[in-house]
């Protein structure tokens, strides 16, 4: 910060705004503005996209005269490709609005690396950790938490984008509000990711919840979507209100929103222990709901077989990662002077949801509710690495959270894939010998669901492999053996499944699934990545390694 | 650091005690004569026109709500804004145009799709 004029009792400090620690969010929201005014230009997008395309140019330009070539390449490389897409499809506002929210993720995708590159420098003392850097006074860290879940959050989206185009034309919900609002709480999400303060924290999960209670509700002729819309809204005010009270609380007690204060408060004998212990609580409610830990897990069976399945996809793979994001950072930041109690609590939640979240999964009849329940299972298994407080629990954290979205987004677009021929949901006995009548989807879902039981040569293997490892170090061994035993229970059904699609006849009127470009890309990307993720971890793994570094 | 927040919790009771205190006190006090006008629910003055539990109104009248609640914010940001306007310079000016463009967007859209629209 710059202080002006010292001397003078009313001056008002003006703070230096480091655009670069949050220039890959600033792609995605500025072309969220600009497709929501595309939506309303009924079929002359140019009028819109040539302005904000040339302002974007202009712009890129004068960036590259100022000296960071990158941000200002991808500012013009956004700039032409809006109206580009417009050019090359008249009249198409949906596909416009896919094409321009898929640019704005690669371009945040890149200036994420070119951050890597410039802004994080990876520390000289051969440790080969990225060194952290805080800014907006303080508001924001950029750190390894944030850089790792950008990476894993931006490329959800990016796939998710593709893989629901087609599907959400056939459901005739293509509305224009879905790439605006799908940007938009992927920003909220990374900002979440990024927030060093309460109130940033708190801001950022409304702007990525009120996104997502919205494009849960997209189909708002369909009851399910109606459902799911309602109670994720009703729950989720809830919780919110919770981690609101449990934040007040801390604020009480420690006398600073500031996590790194926090923190350093929490060690002083002078604070206030109970009411630091109440706000503990209440904010573990608070983002155990958020990131669906039994027992404030009743939620997410219903709002994931409701809303619409990319939605879904979406929902699983990145609210994940960005909860997961803001547990790692309040709980190692904020809160280690708790550690006796938070420790044994977090880890006592996490045997329950491991257990529970695999038994309800071997009962579900629907495919999609199997994999809300699996989607709170693995909740657990992330939890793991959190509770081993360590720097390899928080890598194994981050990079399980990749390996858990690559397996989900596969799993999805199969999903996707079948339910197009079909209004309502795909139940499991549908899947009998699929592997007959079309036997790609089948091995794709079948390699995605192996990576979401845990299984070699998939990404999940080489996510739970790290993560119980961290578990094992941290000496939490009972733990372990309960995360083991859910696997393997999981891998059991997961496996009999596999086995019906590919050892059974067909039945009558089993789903046929339709593909479409989109969609095959987007199967075909995710599964590259959990088959590349299993067999090649190391890039990943590095990366996740260089982020165990935070703000103080 | 807690001791500080007792006078908010001094408020707090007296503003509770007050309210029970008032509701209390007239219930036990006041004289009762109810004719049928009294009974009426209070229309600003206008003869009521039905049942208030199922009377059933315009979701427009909760757009307007929010339209105006959008606005009242952006006030609630302008006034400190202006009164510092000239200490903040070009920065501050920049903020709050970005501040007011996002809002703008956002009229604009509803708007252009037709939330202002009253048929």
């Amino acid at each position: 910060m710059t202080v002006l004029a010292q001397a003078d009792p009313n001056v008002v400090l003006i703070p230096d705004v480091a655009w670069s620690s949050f220039a890959p969010e600033l792609a995605p929201t500025f072309m969220a503005l600009v497709l929501l005014l595309v939506a309303i230009t009924r079929g002359r997008e140019q009028i819109v996209a040539a302005p904000a395309g040339l302002a974007s140019v202009a712009g890129g330009v004068w960036l590259v005269t100022q000296g960071p070539v990158v941000p200002g390449a991808v500012a013009i490389a956004l700039g032409v490709g809006l109206p580009a897409a417009v050019f090359a499809f008249p009249r198409r506002t949906s596909l416009v609005q896919a094409w321009g929210a898929g640019m704005a993720l690669v371009g945040a995708l890149v200036l994420t690396g070119w951050q890597y590159v410039t802004v994080l420098d990876v520390a000289g003392d051969g440790s080969g950790r990225i060194v952290p850097q805080e800014a907006l006074a303080g508001a924001l860290a950029n750190d390894g938490i944030a850089f790792f879940t950008r990476i894993t959050v931006y490329l959800t989206a990016l796939i998710v984008i593709p893989l629901g185009y087609g599907y959400l034309q056939d459901r005739r919900i293509n509305r224009a509000e879905v790439e605006p609002l799908l940007l938009l709480s992927v920003v909220g999400m990374v900002a979440i990711a990024t927030a060093n303060d309460l109130i940033t924290i708190f801001v950022a999960l409304e702007v990525f919840s009120l996104a997502l209670y919205v494009l849960c509700g997209l189909a708002r002729r369909d009851r399910r979507s109606q459902e799911s819309s309602l109670k994720y809204f009703v729950m989720g005010a809830v919780a919110s209100a919770i981690l609101l009270y449990g934040m007040a609380l801390l604020y009480v007690a420690t006398g600073s929103v500031a996590l790194g204060d926090i923190g350093t408060a929490l060690t002083l004998v002078s604070t206030p222990r109970i009411v630091a212990v109440l706000g503990l609580v209440l904010v573990t409610v608070g983002i155990g709901f958020k990131i669906a830990l039994v027992p404030f897990h009743l939620w997410t069976p219903d709002v994931y077989q409701g809303a619409p399945t990319n939605i879904t996809a979406f929902m699983a793979a990145a609210t994940k990662a960005a909860g997961f994001a803001v547990v790692l950072r309040l709980y190692l930041v904020a809160f280690p002077g708790l550690q006796s109690l938070w420790v044994p609590m977090l880890a006592v939640l996490a045997a329950i949801t491991m257990l529970y979240g695999a038994y309800l999964a071997l009962v579900q009849r629907d495919l999609k509710r199997m994999l809300a329940y699996s989607s709170i299972t693995h909740a657990g298994y992330a939890t793991i690495g959190v509770v081993s407080v360590s720097d390899a629990g928080l890598s194994a954290t981050l990079w399980y959270l990749l390996t858990y979205a690559v397996g989900t987004l596969g799993a999805f677009g199969c999903i996707l894939a079948l339910e197009r021929t079909r209004k309502g949901e795909v139940g499991l006995l549908e899947l009998r010998g699929l592997g007959r009548t079309s036997p790609a989807i089948a091995g794709m879902l079948s390699l995605s669901l192996l990576s979401l039981a845990g299984l070699p040569p998939t990404a999940g293997f080489a996510g739970k492999l790290v993560v119980f490892q961290a578990g094992l170090e941290a000496g939490l061994t009972w733990l372990v053996v309960i995360g083991v035993l859910s696997s393997v229970v999981a891998a059991f059904f997961y496996l009999r499944l596999a086995g019906q699609m590919f050892l059974e006849e067909p039945d009558e009127g089993a789903p046929v699934p339709v593909q479409s470009t989109g969609l095959s890309a987007g199967i075909a990307v995710s599964a590259t990545l959990v088959i590349f993720l299993g067999v090649q971890p190391q890039l990943f793994l590095q990366l996740a390694d260089s982020a165990v570094a935070l703000v103080p | 650091m807690l001791s500080e927040f007792l006078p908010v919790l001094l408020l707090f009771g007296l503003a509770t005690a007050f309210a029970v205190g008032s509701i209390a006190v007239s219930s036990l006090v006041g004289p009762r004569v109810p004719n049928p006008t009294k009974l009426a629910a209070y229309e600003s003055g206008n003869e009521p026109l039905a049942d208030v539990k199922n009377t059933r109104f315009s979701v427009k009248f909760y757009m307007v709500a929010m339209l105006f609640l959008i606005f009242d914010i952006e006030a609630v940001f302008v006034y400190p804004w202006a009164v510092v306007f000239r200490e903040l310079g070009w920065f501050g000016l920049g903020q709050m145009v970005a501040f007011i463009g996002v809002l703008g967007v956002a009229f604009i859209y509803e708007i252009g799709r037709g939330g202002l629209e009253w048929d």
